[in-house]
């Protein structure tokens, strides 16, 4: 991205407009959430001049995707190749971005009454064949950025629709909660992304709760690795064990929390912890995943979460929510409690409430 | 030249780690990798973004030559295309040494 792009695209700090979207009068609200749609919008020079009429003339509640092929360069978002409604592509990954984005749209759409990203019909805009041999997946504030693999660790990323549910939830986060990228707060929103990542496959799959498989990225690695995933969220830990990438790092309780300024402050490490407590509680349940621990963790995400949250006030948040819910003391607000005590967090108490306060 | 490599976090967050002396490698990779970071400039780097964007790319790259050593941390995004690419290079050098 050029500089100049960079300065309009970061001119308006997602965070500020959030806390106005959820805090302000209807006039600021109104302001704020178009602010958010230029800053997402913009994403290509040519585009920054039609993003006005674009917010004027489109319609909400329809999914729109446009899959870009980058054609292994580094210019984002690349070539158009597919538009909504557009016939097959012959690229396998072209497809699998589109298929991929339709059913994380479909997921929320149908769960949780949502409208895109965010809740306003927003484009979802995703490029594959980034770079070469790049073994990565990310959202990078306003589209998906998919790579193919290097062939040797990793395949694709398209490939998993877990991986396309979990880079889209990001974009859910940045306008819902705008959690910081970092320590307790990163690893919450690597968590989030998780969480209905693996919704979107269940929900894909129509799997209950005890039936799925509880995986992030299975069948990403290339036969070569000695692993079926990059996480686990029933087992934090023990998606892989290989001579030559090592072994999946994840804790599954707080007496192991690690502590580390690699990755981001161990984002994907210790997000184990609360993906352990969310798969205890769908556990516990029943069902299928997305109906109670699922809704309950969208409404703390949209209702409770803030940029700074940390791990306890992020369980505090869910057993509230639960009580909201479901009622205070009913069997789904004990079944969070125990989820939480599972991973060595206590919740429900004075204590946890009093960590939580300050912000009803 | 030496070069110490790490790059952490991503999606996957598989780490990758690695020590290259560019003296050990073959003329044309030597040369390659000499060339990427000529062009790169990577201690030329206005300082980074403080926002990092979700499964974003760590680096902490320590690099040793004559005149001493310079160490650079950034984020992937933060990094201009022409870092990138080194990263890319060097990634791929850091990988092939483990696999060996
Ligand atoms: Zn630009
Ligand atoms: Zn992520």
């Amino acid at each position: 991205m050029c500089e100049l792009h960079r300065a309009i695209c970061f001119i308006v700090p997602p965070h500020i407009h959030e806390n106005v979207t959820r805090n302000g009068n209807e006039k600021q609200k109104e302001r704020a959430y178009q602010a958010l749609n230029v800053s997402a919008h913009m994403r290509g020079q040519r585009e920054i001049l039609n993003t006005f009429a674009v917010l004027a003339t489109t319609p909400t509640g329809t999914k729109r995707r446009t899959i870009y092929n980058a054609q292994n360069g580094l210019t984002l978002p690349g070539k158009l190749v597919r538009g909504e409604g557009d016939p097959k592509s012959n690229d396998t990954s072209i497809n699998e971005a589109y298929d991929g984005s339709g059913k994380t749209y479909d997921f929320y759409n149908k769960v949780f009454g949502r409208n895109s990203i965010d809740d306003r019909g927003l484009r979802l805009d995703s490029s594959v064949h980034y770079r070469r041999n790049f073994n990565n997946a990310f959202w990078n504030g306003q589209q998906m950025v998919y790579g193919d693999g290097d062939g040797q660790i990793f395949q694709r990323f398209t490939k998993i629709i877990d991986v396309i549910g979990h880079e889209l939830t990001h974009g859910v986060t940045q306008y819902e909660a705008g959690l910081v990228y970092q320590d307790q707060p990163g690893a919450l929103n690597e968590h989030f992304s998780d969480v209905f990542g693996s919704l979107v496959k269940q929900y894909a799959k129509t799997q209950k709760a005890k039936q799925a498989d509880w995986l992030i990225g299975e069948g990403i690695f290339t036969p070569n690795v000695h692993g079926t995933a990059l996480r686990s969220m029933k087992a934090p830990g023990t998606a892989y064990n290989d001579p030559v990438i090592g072994k999946d790092p994840q804790p599954a309780h707080m007496k192991d929390f690690v502590n580390t300024t690699s990755d981001f402050g161990g984002v994907h490490i210790n997000s184990g912890i609360p993906n352990k407590a969310f798969y205890e509680l769908a556990i516990a349940l029943g069902g299928n995943a997305w109906e109670k621990a699922g809704k309950i963790w969208y409404r703390t995400l949209l209702d409770k979460v803030q940029p700074n949250t940390q791990f306890t006030q992020c369980a505090a948040m869910t057993y509230e929510v639960a009580g909201t819910l479901y009622g205070t003391g009913s069997a789904e607000q004990k079944a969070v409690k125990a989820a939480w005590a599972v991973v060595g967090i206590a919740v429900g108490t004075t204590l946890a409430a009093a960590a939580a306060g300050g912000r009803r | 030249m030496r070069i110490s490599f790490e790059r952490t976090g991503g999606f996957g967050n598989v780490p990758l780690r690695a020590e290259i002396d560019t003296e050990q490698l073959p003329p044309d990779r030597k040369q390659e990798l000499e060339r990427l970071i000529e062009q790169a400039r990577p201690f030329d780097q206005p300082r980074q973004s403080a926002t990092a964007t979700p499964d974003d790319y760590q680096y902490e790259v320590k690099i040793e030559d004559s005149s001493g050593a310079k160490t650079i941390r950034t984020t992937d995004s933060a990094a201009k295309d022409e870092l990138k690419l080194l990263f890319d290079g060097l990634g791929e050098e850091a990988l092939r040494k483990l696999r060996s």
